[in-house]
């Protein structure tokens, strides 16, 4: 399997000799990338400005400029065995974003994979989500909180709701609730949490997030005002029913067991 | 037989020239062009991954050329018999 | 060969490149949704689904309905909605959208045995009209029925009693509300005099404890449940207990769940009235001021056909609703038999939980609130039990009072509204009012503009009964609208063997091919709610109104459309002749026929050439209603512009004169189109909230304290059924009902209960839920609910499909021995929205002899291992 001068084992190895990759080493890690399939990786905390993760991936150079100029070592590029090999991301467990204000990462950037010019409060790293009530100090009645007072958002980001502690009669729960609106996904809460393993964590958001059917809307959230604009041309007859007569008598004819006396 | 897949990236101005440049050598072939944006995804064919890499080298040095990386490796042992 | 390998390898390897470099990459999400909402047009609503009746809004664009929310200014729900409601816009979207007529025909022609072939309407209406008058030339106006709905919008089911009890004057109309509401208007006439409950919703946010009898609000009322959770949850003194023959989500709030064996709510009520009796929590100054005891008939029958074994020796099976006064004396002496023990030992349920449900009742300290539905309604004694449950109130005064009431709710969305304001029952008039009372027909026949003598004084065929005729062939014309029947009715099998195997037709109107599409003759394609202007009553008695949103598909038109057009095909010498009925007996009348008024009506002005169309539903009058109105606000009307006025609102005027002055006032039609829902009656511009209470009824005079001024049945009998007739004026009635037993019961060949149901996420027969992707993937198919030890005892595993049958008939089911139902050892529960699982073809077409609702919630049946 070894080629002349250059072999496989080389080549991959070359993919990490430093954070400004050489051709040959993307090259390399996009062959790992291809021996493990084109996936996503699952628990991607991204940078603050980064796109949407399959533009991230497309325009991202794996060039490394903004693993060296985050001043707390937070961003880290993925390595042989990660997916997404060669990208930025980090793990607030270990090392938190600590939102600079002059958000150097995002002025590193040289491909424009971090939006530029992203204002660190309008980053979203990914969204905190408390995953584990049963675990959570806070849902048990403790007075802990130590998620909601390390964020950087206090009040905003995670807020305190409050619910009378019926067993005690006498108490009440303060439960952390985030709020995704607010949320930068910095991860200072997932880091701070004191259980032994975080029962607060930070998700990329496509896969924290629901997604309202566009089928609904929240009535409340708006006034509820009735369109007086209604025109003729807001009535017309949708198309596409005049041919669904066969596919009416398949129905039918599906009935036919169950309308058997 | 190795075949690479490369984007070259190119200001949309250049992209019809850089295509014609690429599909130049005898290695090489075009297949996507995204003129809009500048991106163009081609093969390369190459013995061995020391020759790949020299030819992307080769790329990258022509006119225009913002960026020329290998997005996708293929080995073909068979093919390389 | 090498060289097509190779290019082939860098396509594929192009391909795979551009993929991950995102070169296909979709606009971002958010800017697609932005621009999805640009054009959004929104307007107020209602929910398509229960009787809750909560308010939307609507968007559409381009035609279609694209979205709902919940409405924010809805008293009911406050912009919350359940899952149902959820999926509003999806309903009407569903690929087999019926959107053609349909006619079975063979060579070209009609034929029963044919096969579904696309005509058009004239010919639909050519071979209806021809089949109607086959049958109602030869045997008469009994001989054709309308099956309609409490889904029908209220002036469709007004046009409905309208074109059957004036124009053919045949009372063989009757709403699938019959096998949901009788029993509990039965329970209202008897008690109050007047159908619909005293109080309203508001009762939840300001009373002490709730008490479920035999419904499952949890899955079945959601909205509603959730105000009683958070009564619940912010109010520290409410208890609330839930009762039923199965342990079900609404358990999980109670403090108490009661499961209790089937039918012996009976005597359960009796024992709480012994013990307040017993403990003195009776408000006595309330009952003597207003109200009286009575009792009836104990050998009534259970609505089976006269030569069924269980119905020997039920002497008083066709007058089981007589009822005659008695002392306080002999109503406690007939209560002397439900001690705790006789009681405990019934039901299945411990002592001390009897005693706890009691003495909530009895404590004169607790504001306490009632809701059943089906539990109660489908019960071969519910009229019985729905009169139980005011006894109980009525003896402690916890009535018509902010925080104190016995609630009915309703199933369906226009339950009230329609079925019942309307009067679309085969005995029924608008407003209250019945075939049987000469007055009432007097003042029908004024306010139709009618002959005196054109309305039929004989009590038509109510649902069972008219399967039962289909079965017989005495009715040989069979129009369902808005409801499934041969998926809803018990026994299902028997009547799908009649319709298909009869010498009759059967025509539906339906939005989706159902079971009863399926089965029938003739299908015609309608148009669902929002693709016409409609209003549907609540069961806080709240009338609702929307506006057309958009436009029906393909050739697919409204049920009130139907109605209209299919009218113009009589002509008044047609019907208005002598008729006979076979039966009739009335003062006034000649045996067994109904007059020709053809005469009456030249005098009138009417041509016997003209057609009902322009008698009943285009008169002058109506056609002075024009169309475009401002109301309209530039929504559509397909259906004024297609008779060329406002149909909906000259009916809605003509049929609003029925109710004025009597207790059943409602507001004008453009009214309705300014707020969210009134309650009525509406008097002067208000609503009333608690009817029959001095403060906040209108018809309730300052210094009476209340007045159950309901008029019906307010003369009876003293001390027996011969007895002296005393008038109750103004009086509530408080019933002894003894236990009885049921219809039918386990025993070793068929050993299990089968109760049937539904659940939160689909719809009645599922016809439009099922047709919502996203529900039917929450719930896609019925399942059987058993106990595990049950199972095991079979030898049958969780998921595993089994033959479930009774008497009557058998279906494939999954078992289920986990989730959302728990029943008890020896009862299951199927719900009954899949077609697949057609659980009907399995209950007994038992039914309340008074009410003549079928008992669903009890039948025989067994489970055998496949």
């Amino acid at each position: 399997m070894s080629d002349s001068g250059f072999s496989r084992r080389e080549f991959l190895a070359g993919a990490f000799r430093g954070r400004n990759l050489a051709l040959a080493g993307t090259g390399g890690a996009v062959w790992a990338q291809l021996v493990e399939g084109q996936r996503g990786p699952i628990l991607r905390r991204r940078p603050p400005g980064a796109r949407a993760e399959p533009e991230f991936l497309a325009t991202c150079t794996k060039c490394g400029q903004c693993v060296e100029a985050c001043p707390y070592d937070t961003l880290e590029l993925a390595t042989a065995g990660q997916e997404s090999l060669g990208t930025p991301s980090f793990e607030p467990r270990k090392i938190p974003c600590h939102m600079c204000p002059d958000v150097p990462c995002v002025a590193a950037c040289p491909s424009g994979s971090l939006v530029p010019d992203t204002a660190i409060e309008d980053a979203r790293m990914g969204l905190a989500v408390l995953s584990d009530q049963e675990t959570c100090l806070a849902f048990q009645g403790l007075r802990c909180e130590v998620c909601y007072r390390a964020c950087p958002l206090i009040g905003q980001a995670i807020q305190l709701e409050f619910r009378p502690q019926e067993r005690t009669g006498k108490h009440a729960f303060f439960l952390p609730v985030v709020n995704s609106n607010a949320c930068t996904g910095c991860g200072m809460c997932e880091h701070s949490c004191v259980l032994e393993e975080a029962a607060i964590k930070v998700l990329p958001r496509d896969l924290a997030q629901g997604k309202l059917g566009s089928n609904y809307r929240f009535g409340w959230e708006e006034e509820p005002t009735i369109s007086r604009d209604f025109g003729p041309s807001d009535a017309v007859q949708p198309e596409a029913w005049q041919d669904n007569t066969s596919k009416v008598l398949d129905a039918l004819d599906e009935l036919e067991e169950t309308t058997t006396p | 037989m190795m075949i690479s897949a490369v984007l070259v990236a190119t200001l949309p101005e250049h992209v019809d020239e850089t295509r014609a440049a690429v599909a130049a050598h005898e290695w090489a072939d075009v297949h996507h062009v995204e003129s809009e944006k500048g991106r163009i995804i081609a093969t390369i064919e190459a013995a061995t991954t020391h020759e790949a890499t020299a030819r992307i080298l080769e790329l990258r040095n022509l006119p225009h050329i913002l960026l020329a990386e290998m997005v996708e490796h293929f080995v073909d042992d068979e093919a390389g018999k | 060969m090498e060289q097509t390998r190779r290019s082939f390898l860098k396509t594929a390897v192009a391909a795979s490149a551009a993929t991950s470099m995102g070169m296909l990459v979709p606009a971002e999400a958010q800017a697609k949704a932005k621009a999805l909402e640009a054009g959004w047009k929104w307007d107020k609503s209602v929910c398509r689904f229960c009787g809750v009746g909560c308010g939307i809004m609507m968007a559409t664009k381009k035609g279609r309905v694209v979205a709902v929310k919940g409405d924010p200014e809805s008293p009911v729900n406050r912009g919350i909605n359940c899952i149902k409601g959820y999926f509003n816009a999806k309903i009407m979207y569903g690929e087999d959208r019926l959107t053609r007529p349909l006619l079975r025909k063979k060579d070209g022609k009609y034929d029963k045995q044919g096969k579904f072939t696309p005509v058009s309407w004239e010919e639909a209406f050519d071979v209806m009209a021809a089949k109607f008058k086959e049958a109602y030339e030869e045997s008469g106006p009994s001989s054709v029925s309308i099956f309609g709905s409490g889904q029908y919008t209220i002036d469709e089911g007004y046009a409905a009693a309208k074109f059957m009890k004036a124009g053919v004057r045949s009372n063989n109309l009757d709403p699938n509300a019959r096998h949901c509401m009788a029993s509990a208007v039965a329970g209202f006439i008897q008690t109050f005099g007047i159908d619909e409950p005293p109080g309203c919703y508001d009762d939840i946010e300001v009373t002490d404890a709730v008490v479920s009898w035999g419904a499952n609000m949890a899955e079945c009322h959601p909205i509603l449940w959730s105000r009683v959770t958070d009564r619940k949850l912010t109010h520290k003194k409410t208890k609330v207990i839930n009762l039923t023959t199965f342990g079900n989500r609404s358990g999980d709030l109670a403090d108490l769940e009661i499961v209790f064996k089937p039918q012996t709510d009976l005597a359960i009520m009796n024992f709480i009235a012994k013990h307040m009796i017993e403990k003195d929590a009776v408000n006595h100054d309330f009952v003597k001021k207003h109200c009286i005891f009575a009792t009836g008939p104990t050998d009534i029958g259970y609505g089976l056909p006269a030569d069924h074994p269980r119905e020997q020796g039920q002497t008083m099976r066709n007058k089981a609703g007589a009822h005659w006064a008695i002392s306080f004396e002999e109503f406690k002496q007939k209560l002397e038999p439900y001690t705790v023990e006789y009681v405990s030992e019934l039901s299945g349920v411990p002592k001390e939980e009897l005693l706890e449900l009691a003495d909530l009742y009895a404590d004169p300290e607790r504001k306490v609130v009632s809701f059943w539905t089906m539990g109660f309604n489908q019960h071969s004694r519910g009229t019985w039990v729905n009169e139980q449950i005011y006894m109980i109130h009525l003896l402690a005064g916890k009535i018509s009072t902010p925080g104190a009431g016995a609630f009915s709710l309703t199933g369906q969305p226009s339950a009230c509204g329609t079925a019942r304001e309307v009067g679309t029952f085969a005995h029924r008039l608008p407003s209250d009012m019945v075939v049987f009372n000469p007055g009432h027909r007097a003042k029908s026949e004024k306010l139709w503009k009618l002959p005196a003598g054109t309305l039929n004084p004989k009590v038509g065929t109510h649902a069972v009964a008219m399967m039962r005729a289909l079965r017989a062939g005495t009715v040989r014309f069979f129009w369902a609208m808005v409801t499934n029947p041969f998926q809803d009715f018990a026994n299902a099998s028997e009547w799908i063997r009649a319709a298909r195997e009869g010498d009759n037709f059967i025509v539906v109107s339906d939005c989706y091919p159902t079971v009863s599409a399926k089965v029938a003759d003739l299908i015609l394609p309608t148009a669902m709610i929002y693709e016409k202007w409609g209003a549907y009553g609540n069961a806080e008695r709240r009338t609702q109104h929307w506006r057309q949103q958009v436009k029906a598909p393909g050739e697919a038109e409204g049920d009130l459309w139907q109605i209209l057009e299919f009218a113009k095909r009589f002509k008044l010498k047609e019907v208005w002749g002598e008729q006979p009925i076979p039966g009739l007996k009335a003062d006034g009348f000649e045996d067994g026929k109904l007059p020709d008024v053809l005469a009456g009506a030249k005098a009138m002005g009417y041509d016997p050439e003209q057609t009902l169309y322009e008698v009943l539903f285009a008169t002058d009058e109506m056609k002075k209603v024009a169309w475009p109105d401002p109301i309209a606000e530039g929504h559509p009307n397909d259906m004024a512009e297609h008779f060329g006025f406002f149909v909906h609102k000259a009916l809605w005027e003509e049929y609003r004169q029925f109710g004025l002055g009597n207790g059943h006032d409602l507001a004008d039609f453009d009214t309705y189109h300014r707020v969210r829902g009134l309650r009525w009656p509406v008097v002067n511009g208000r609503e009333t909230q608690w009817r029959f209470k001095e403060g906040y009824d209108p018809y309730v005079k300052p210094g009476e304290g209340f007045n159950f001024y309901g008029k019906a049945l307010k003369k009876i009998p003293q001390g027996s059924l011969k007895g002296e007739k005393i008038d109750l004026a103004g009086k509530a009635k408080i019933f002894f009902r003894p236990y009885a037993e049921p219809a039918e019961s386990p025993d070793a060949e068929y050993d299990l209960w089968l109760c049937t149901g539904r659940v939160l996420e689909h719809w009645h027969s599922g016809s439009m839920t099922k047709r919502v992707e996203e529900l039917n993937r929450a719930v896609p198919y019925a399942v059987c609910f058993m106990h595990a030890e049950d199972a095991k005892e079979r030898g049958v595993a969780r998921n595993e499909e089994v033959i479930l049958e009774s008497r009557r008939g058998k279906v494939k089911v999954r078992v289920e021995t986990q989730g959302r139902n728990r029943p008890p050892r020896g009862l299951v529960f199927v719900p009954w929205f899949d077609e697949n699982v057609l659980i009907n073809k399995l209950t007994l077409d038992a039914t309340c002899p008074i009410s003549k609702e079928t008992d669903y919630k009890k039948c025989a049946a067994r489970v055998r291992k496949i």
